[in-house]
Parts: C-alpha cells; structure tokens; sequence
C-alpha cells in the first residue's frame, strides 16, 4: 500500500472575479520512506498540494487517501513546516518546541524529554531558555525543525524551507536536514524552487506543468556516491548534472 | 573631583575610545534632563516673578507659591487626597471597565467575520460621535452621581479600545495562524496562543490611549455632576473666581495624569519581557 495517493485531485478556487483552476486531474503516489521534491513553475499548484495533503484544504474533485484512508481535515500523523521559522517571539526556544505538543494535549514527561533530546541533537541544548530574537536564522530554522518533528509525524511537508535562508546557511542546512529525515525513517515531501536541492535531497523528483497543475514528468534520482551520503556529495556525483540540466529543460522557463 | 566624575562618566569602558563613546552617550543624557528641569524652573520663576512685580494680574492667573500654599492648606484638611481619590477611583473603574468590555467586544468581532461585517458601520458611528453629547442622557439614564461619571469614562474610551484592538487582532500574521492549524488547533487555541499574544503590544497602546480618555471623560462627567473630584474643584473654583484653586487642580490632575500612564508602562514592561 502506498503511504500517500492522489487520485485526479482537482482544486478551483472561487473569487468575485471568476474561477481559477489550481489542479486538474492530478494523480500520483509516494511510498514509504520517499524523500519526493515538487517542482514547477511559480502558481502552479505545489503549495497547494501540500495544503490539501494536510487538510487545510479540501479538494474540489477526486480523493486524496493517506495509509488507506481518506484525508478528512487535519490529519495527526502529518507536520507541515513553512517558508519561515514563525517560531513566536513571546516563548522560549523550548516552549516554540513544546508549541505542537501542547497544542495536541500531548504534554508529558516522555514527550518533554523527546523535546530536550531534539534540541540537544541540533547543537541547541544551550539555547533552551533564549528568546527566538537572540537566534541566527540557520538555528531558528533547526529549532523550526525540531517543533515540526516533536509531534513525532510519518508524513513532513516542507514548503520551501531554506528559501529564506542565506546561500551559506541554506547549503549547511539542507545537508543537515536531508540526514535527519533519512535517519528518522520518514516520508517527506518538498516544495523547493530550487532544482539542486530537489536532486541532492531527493529519491525522486516530480516536475508540475503550468496551471492548473499536473504531473508532467516523474524523475527516480540515482546518484553514485561513495561513502555516507551528504548533500554536498550528492552535488559532486557525475550523474548531477544530467538530472540538472534535463529538470531545467522541464521547467521551460522563459524570462 | 574631576577625576571621580570622569570615572562615573566613562564607567564599564572596555578601552579609552569606548570610555569617550560612554562619556558622549551619557553626557547628551544628562543635557537632555537638565534642559527638561530648566524649562520648568524657568517657566514657574518667571510666573512668580511676573505676578509679584504685577506684569500679570494675580487675582486672574495666580501664582506658583500661592498654589503650593493652596496644595499643603488643601493637604491638611484632607481635600486633597479626597478629591484627587475620587477622580482617580472613577477613572480607573471607568478605564478598566472600557478595556475588558471592549477586548470583549473585539475578540468577538475577529471571531465572527459576519458579525464584525455587521457592526462596522455602527462602530464607525459611535466613534465619530462626540460622546460628551451623551452626558445628559446619562445622567438621566445612571442618575446624578458617580455611576454617570464613570459611565461617560467608560463611553469615552470603548469605542476606541474596540477599533484599535480588533484591527491588530485582525493584522494577526496568517501564517503563524496556518502553523497552528496544521497543528491541529481549534480557534479558541489559535486565539489564546498567537493572536492574543502577538497583539499583546497593541493592546497596550490602546490602554495607554484609553487611560488619557478615560480621565477626560472622568473630568467631564465631574463637569456636569458631581460633589467631589479634581474637574467639580475646577468649575466650582471657576464659579466663585478663585484662580488658585483652578490651578491647583489642574497640575494636581497634570501629575494624575502622568502617573496614571506610567502605571500602564510599567505594566506593559513586566508583562511583555520578550522584546528587550
């Protein structure tokens, strides 16, 4: 069984000037265990996706079934982690952590010891009781990291994490996190802009065409590397640049 | 001597440069301070001087020792702390009021989108109003006493709390808010963990906006009922001529005033700790 199915999702969106169509007859599956990246052209419908993948949204047509069953509002196994840390500046480092936790009624004292060892795992077990203002932007983000995993979910959506981020911390950060993820055994779904972050993170890379959004190719990533794998090693594998340059060729992008 | 203040001045230096960055900050300070206490020295010399000598007619503006006499007479007596509790008393019952009815009224106003769509027009209305034409209805609807007061306090203030608080709580960063949904969050948790707190600052500009318009109603209110507080010695010292007593009462309220925004300030400074 896969873990994820869409089965030709169709979304409109209505406003007082008329109808758009964000999806049309979009149908694809993620197994288990699945690092998938999103690309495609600005508007056409991957934020949208996750949306609907984490209940916010339901979808106009067709169905979206997660481990067998249909989504039906916010579904418990699945975290959603935004373009911006939006850790709140009025709690500490530890209670932005707790902030899911708290939330779900599931404070107790295995959950807080879970919520310490995340934060001491990210090099951020010092930090604890600082304001997110005292923070650089690269640990926010793993404190944001830390929050999303603390309600210990199968599903993550990762809705152009880095994008934010300087070149440097982006880099440093998205090694950081592809390891993490592969680690924990989890199924993750990017949204990225960014086509070498899509092949360096990824198993598998799904390219949207214009709105409304489709699928128009499906990529499986085979990198050769040697050792353990990071990102950067990914970015040095001699298949890199195939994936590269036909993902940009997908994309067809004009300016 | 100049040694020692030279060292007051420069101290926590790390080096010399940074000791003559600590003497510029610092001395601009005190500058600053001294001009603020020099423009009142000046103001009250001149004032006494002035109707001393009869440049001014003391009988119409009075004088500043006159006043400290008015002020220790009024003290002895005991006029003093009554009439100034009284205004504080129905200001801050009025203001209190104001506030938690009127975060009342705005949370319920961001909770429902058809309601605040409703009530917009009326809210506009109501502010625009001068709600000092309300006083006699008022006064015949809370009787000839303290309720009145405090009701038009109240009135002057609410309007405004309502407006200023419900327009922050609806600026309410949407995406913190679809973080708390994807959490799982219903609306009473969405309201209590961001938008309460992420508003926390605006609420007290509205509080330290409401406190001076609560107070100005409080005046009125004593203006047209009243047999104590600051505003009923002002028009009864108006009434029988004695300029002292209006003066008194207005640097008494002057100094309430001031106290009564601070009291805000300080509030906002124990409760919102993040921002430093």
């Amino acid at each position: 069984m896969s873990k994820v199915e869409f089965k030709a999702v169709g979304m409109k969106y209505h406003t007082l000037e008329g109808e758009t169509e964000a999806l049309k007859n979009l149908s694809f599956t993620i197994e288990d265990n699945q690092f998938v990246s999103l690309i495609g052209p600005s508007g056409c419908g991957k934020s949208t996706t996750l949306s609907i993948l984490a209940g916010l949204l339901s979808p106009t047509d067709g169905q979206v079934i997660i481990d067998g069953k249909e989504v039906d509002g916010i579904n418990q196994r699945v975290a959603y982690m935004l373009q911006e840390d939006y850790l709140f500046p009025w709690r500490s480092i530890l209670d932005n952590v707790l902030l899911g936790l708290e939330i779900r009624g599931e404070l107790n004292d295995a959950s807080r010891e879970r919520a310490h060892q995340l934060l001491a795992d990210y090099g951020l077990g010092d930090f604890e009781d600082y304001y997110p203002t005292q923070l650089s932007g690269g640990m926010r983000q793993r404190v944001a990291l830390a929050r999303t995993l603390a309600i210990e979910p199968d599903i993550l959506l990762l809705d152009e994490p880095f994008s934010a981020l300087d070149y440097h911390t982006k880099l440093a950060l998205e090694d950081e996190v592809a390891q993490i993820l592969r680690e924990e055994k989890k199924t993750v779904i990017l949204v990225t802009h960014d086509i070498g972050e899509a092949i360096a993170m990824s198993d598998r890379v799904l390219v949207f065409s214009e709105r409304p959004g489709e699928i128009k190719s499906d990529y499986k990533i085979d990198l050769t590397i040697d050792g353990e794998y990071s990102t950067f090693k990914a970015r040095e594998a001699t298949e890199f640049n195939r994936y590269f340059n036909s993902l940009w060729e997908e994309l067809d992008i004009y300016v | 001597m100049f040694k020692f203040i030279e060292r007051i001045l420069t101290k926590g230096a790390v080096t010399t440069e940074h000791g003559q960055y600590l003497k510029r900050v610092k001395l601009k300070k005190i500058g600053v301070k001294f001009s603020q206490l020099a423009i009142l020295a000046v103001v009250i010399i001149a004032w006494e001087l002035a109707a001393r000598y009869k440049v001014i007619d003391p009988f119409i503006t009075s004088y500043p020792t006159q006043i400290a006499k008015t002020i220790y007479k009024m003290a002895l007596n005991g006029e003093l702390v009554k009439h100034t509790w009284t205004t504080i008393y129905e200001t801050l019952v009025g203001f209190t009021l104001g506030a938690i009815v009127g975060l009342i009224v705005a949370t319920a106003l961001w909770w429902s989108d058809y309601l605040s769509k409703v009530f917009e027009p009326y809210i506009v209305l109501l502010n625009a109003l001068p709600k000092m034409a309300l006083g006699p209805i008022l006064i015949i609807w809370l009787g000839n006493g303290v309720s009145a007061i405090i009701g038009m306090s109240l009135l002057v203030s609410i309007i405004v709390t309502i407006m200023m608080v419900y327009n922050g709580f609806k600026e309410t960063d949407n995406n913190k808010i679809k973080l708390l949904r994807t959490l799982g969050a219903n609306q009473f948790q969405i309201f209590k963990k961001v938008v309460l707190m992420e508003n926390l600052p605006t609420i007290f500009s509205a509080l330290k906006v409401n406190i001076g318009l609560s107070l100005v109603g409080t005046i009125v209110g004593e203006f047209l009922v009243s047999k104590a507080g600051l505003g009923y010695l002002i028009v009864y010292g108006g009434q029988v001529f004695k300029l002292s007593l209006v003066m008194t009462s207005v640097i008494i309220l002057c100094v309430v005033a001031g106290l009564l925004y601070y009291l805000i300030v300080w509030l906002e400074k124990r409760l919102i700790k993040w921002e430093n």
